[in-house]
């Protein structure tokens, strides 16, 4: 499927149903406060909160880390907009005490690639497809940005990256990221494996107690990609949302996400429902622990329905 | 804000209305009164929630946006106006369920974000209900990013299935191949759906609506309509503004053998 004008509209959007109610009007400055977890060393994540974008979070939802190496800080992703860029900027010099030489942008969603307009394009490495995507849909991906998260995106762009990553291995200092470009949950989902230290960076191929979204989400090359993830023998998973934990519970959660929400809207169809009758199906007591379980789940119907209404509803003759 | 027609002591106002009924615009819309007028004929008018308009907790698609009007809480009714306020077409869509719940999904192009409303009418007068629908603007005219491909081989194609549900009703979902152009993209003129009806074997109706410009391309409806007297099929047929005519036979699934206790041994 080419990602049409919807799937750049679809990023996750907080936008419930208000009254004619202007947007909370912002006397001070917006600032994001970024508190860096240390997971290994020389390694830190900036953990995203486990909630919708909004304009109470800046759209601050995707982890984000940095990594230290001889020659420079390397960061995966950059946040959701400019203003994150530069509070990240400032933070991994600060903790690395030397300039940002990389940031690997793993999927073209906005909470995750915006923040680069704060670097240097050169510094600034993606695959192909997403820095072909970028151009596209950059436009519709920031107006989508400014709606939701309001004068948290103040002079947010459109990244350019201007080092493309294709499947290898890169050395920074002493760490080696083997670059795997892989796709599911976008049509290109670029993971990293930080050899020396045994890091993998799957971006949101991988959510963990909090629930996957499918905007763009190709189900089947999703779960595919998740077999190919687990054969990694990793020491630490870093999803790209939810906690850094080792183990393989964020890759077994996600696919056991998909399966449900496919099994769910897929008897849901069987049973003759449309799209609104279909979100208010209850969910598995297991999810009850995901964040925004219900959330992702109403927009993955709308997401996958008008697909099984075009292949399963029966054609019909005179 | 009071409709004018209202000004009257409405005689038509049923004696037992629910307890949350006004005549109010509970949305505070500017343009309510106007669309009162203009579409609603002069008649009286109430505030009900008993007509439900459930929205998607978010807008994904602002030219997919899925509605669903439920008022089957006031039984049986004579007609649904569904009315977007904020919307270069605002009247989105109009039903007869002539033997049919009041009751209709369906999934609209948005132009920005606005108060959607079903009016349903029962006895003379308009039962109102209706939510705020947030979104960006420009779901109508603004031409998508990717062109849209449009299968024009199989325009009017019709997919359709049906369900029983209780109490003498079926469940009829259906999608109609068509581009839905609302004429408002340059060098794409209109070329839309503008009717469709419901009939059992015989022809009778049982539900009769019209598409307005804003309905979403691939029209895909679900309605309730009363199980037929006689025959095995529900006849879907439709009629664009070109003067195209679709039409299909819907078989509907055999009733489920009545329940027999089994007898103990």
């Amino acid at each position: 499927m080419p990602p049409s004008r919807r799937t750049c509209l679809a990023l996750g959007l907080a936008v419930t149903a208000a009254p004619f109610l202007p947007p909370a009007a912002q006397a001070k400055v917006l600032r994001y406060t970024l508190e860096p977890v240390p997971i290994a060393p020389g390694v830190w994540t900036i953990y995203g909160a486990n909630e919708p974008i909004t304009s109470a979070n800046g759209g601050a939802i995707a982890n984000i880390t940095v990594l230290d190496t001889a020659d420079g800080a390397v960061l995966v992703d950059a946040g959701p907009s400019h203003r994150y860029g530069e509070a990240l900027k400032a933070v991994a010099e600060t903790l690395t005490g030397k300039p940002v030489v990389r940031v690997y942008l793993t999927h073209y969603h906005t909470d995750h690639v915006l923040g680069a307009t704060a670097f240097e394009s050169g510094v600034v490495a993606a695959g192909r497809d997403l820095t072909e995507d970028l151009k596209r849909f950059g436009n519709e991906l920031t107006t989508g940005m400014y709606h939701v998260a309001g004068d948290w995106m103040r002079g947010t762009g459109i990244p350019e990256p201007g080092r493309i990553v294709g499947d290898g291995v890169e050395s920074v200092g002493a760490r080696r990221f083997r670059t795997i470009r892989l796709s599911g949950h976008t049509r290109e989902d670029l993971c990293l494996f930080e050899e020396s230290s045994g890091l993998l960076f799957p971006g949101d191929l991988v959510f963990l107690d909090r629930a996957a979204t499918t905007p763009d989400a190709q189900l089947p090359t999703w779960r595919e990609s998740l077999a190919k993830l687990s054969e990694i023998d990793h020491r630490l998973l870093i999803p790209g949302h939810g906690p850094v934990e080792a183990g393989r519970r964020g890759i077994d959660q996600t696919r056991r996400w998909l399966d449900t929400v496919e099994g769910r809207i897929g008897d849901g169809f069987e049973r003759g429902l449309d799209i609104t009758e279909m979100m208010a199906l209850p969910l598995p007591d297991w999810t009850q622990d995901i964040a925004v379980a219900r959330y992702e789940y109403a927009r993955s119907v709308m997401h996958l329905m008008p697909g099984l209404d075009g292949e399963r509803l029966p054609v019909q003759a005179a | 804000m009071i409709i004018p027609s209202l000004d009257s002591p409405p005689a038509a106002v049923p004696a037992v209305a629910g307890p949350s009924s006004s005549r109010r615009d509970p949305l505070d819309s500017p343009l309510w009164e106007a669309h009162a007028k203009r579409y609603l004929g002069g008649a009286g008018v109430v505030f009900d929630d008993r007509v439900q308009v459930i929205l998607p907790p978010v807008t994904e698609n602002q030219t997919q946006v899925p509605i669903l009007v439920d008022a089957r809480a006031l039984g049986p009714v004579d007609e649904i106006v569904v009315i977007t306020d904020l919307h270069p077409f605002p009247q989105t869509l109009r039903l007869e369920p002539v033997a049919a719940r009041a009751f209709v999904a369906f999934r609209m192009q948005i132009e920005q974000a606005t108060p959607i409303r079903a009016a349903v009418r029962k006895d003379g007068l308009w039962h109102v209900g209706g939510r705020y629908l947030d979104a960006q603007g420009g779901g109508c005219s603004v031409p998508p990013v990717v062109a849209r491909t449009v299968d024009w081989r199989n325009v009017g194609q019709i997919r359709a299935r049906v369900w029983r549900e209780a109490e003498g009703t079926l469940r009829l979902r259906m999608r109609l191949l068509h581009p839905m152009d609302n004429g408002m993209i340059a060098n794409i003129p209109l070329f839309i759906v503008e009717t469709l009806s419901v009939a059992d074997a015989a022809g009778a109706p049982l539900a009769r609506l019209s598409l307005s410009e804003a309905i979403a391309d691939d029209p895909t409806l679900t309605l309730l309509p009363d199980v037929p007297k006689e025959g095995a099929v529900l006849k879907v047929s439709g009629r664009d503004n070109n003067g195209g005519v679709f039409a299909a036979s819907v078989p509907i699934p055999a009733a489920p053998a009545p329940r027999v206790r089994e007898g103990r041994l």
